[in-house]
């Protein structure tokens, strides 16, 4: 059989498209179990602070510690399952990251402060819906739409409804990650 | 094979999102992918994840470098129709 100009443009065409919209759910079906995992410490977190405000800081350091370390344990699975990398570097980048993201954090909160534990809260949620909308120009708009949804949560609390902040922001922000989550995990419908 | 071909190395797919992506019946993917793991390009592993079964598919060392060799041959295929063109 002839295989013309048209055939091949064609076949090379479907391959590309092919292998993006693979990698999309390739990539959706990795993002999902992080997205739950940190929807449902978000909650738990955003439960502390309204039945117990004057907790809320303690439940946030326990939540974000429970998250690093269930989070690390996720990164251990995906690094041994999808990469040649030994677990042992992945380890050391893992705990750098956090490191820097915790240098980083610390020393926005010196240079600007004092700061309230509303405008910590703020911060960080824009910084990682921040980091969702840029991630998923690369890896599947879902993961842009949930920073989004984020973003859109938290500027309405912090701006226009104050009162209600760990309610808007923990709880219906950790639904709105669990919600991303599970869509990511159904994404072969979507697209 | 271009679906599976854009993961990471160690990367598998399952079965049902495979099935979207190729847009193919359940019966016509598994007839392919019994072709291509008979040939040694597919890897098929079925497991359960909790109480669900699962089937995931992966590109083998051997398929990754038949996927690539077919798409150089579309490549210069493409080169010499248009190298033809410039001259004709």
């Amino acid at each position: 059989m002839n295989i013309t100009k048209n055939d091949a443009e064609a076949a090379l065409r479907d391959v590309g498209e092919t292998g993006e919209y693979s990698l999309t759910l390739f990539h959706y079906q990795i993002t999902s179990p992080y997205l739950v995992l940190w929807g449902v410490l978000w909650i738990i977190a955003g439960i502390v602070s309204v039945i117990s405000p004057q907790n809320t800081g303690i439940g946030w350091l326990v939540v974000v510690t429970t998250g690093i370390i269930a989070n690390g344990y996720l990164v251990a699975g995906d690094a041994r399952r999808f990469t040649e990398s030994n677990i042992r570097r992945e380890g050391i980048r893992y705990v750098a990251a956090v490191a820097v993201l915790t240098g980083f954090l610390t020393m926005t909160f010196v240079v600007f402060g004092p700061v309230s534990g509303v405008e910590i809260q703020t911060f960080i949620t824009i910084l990682i819906a921040s980091i969702y909308m840029i991630l998923g120009l690369w890896t599947g708009k879902l993961l842009s739409f949930v920073g989004i949804d984020l973003a859109i949560l938290v500027v309405i609390a912090y701006f226009f409804l104050p009162a209600y902040f760990p309610l808007i922001v923990s709880i219906l922000g950790g639904a709105a990650l669990i919600a991303g989550g599970l869509l990511m995990r159904k994404a072969e419908n979507l697209i | 094979m271009a679906a599976l071909n854009a993961l990471p190395r160690k990367a598998m797919l399952e079965f049902v999102k495979l099935k979207a992506v190729s847009d193919a019946t359940d019966g016509n993917l598994g007839a392919h992918l019994t072709t291509l793991e008979k040939a040694g390009y597919v890897k098929i592993v079925k497991d359960f994840a909790g109480k669900k079964p699962r089937t995931r598919v992966g590109i083998t060392a051997s398929g990754q470098r038949a996927f690539q060799n077919h798409v150089s041959y579309l490549r210069e295929l493409l080169e010499t129709n248009a190298d033809n063109s410039n001259n004709g």
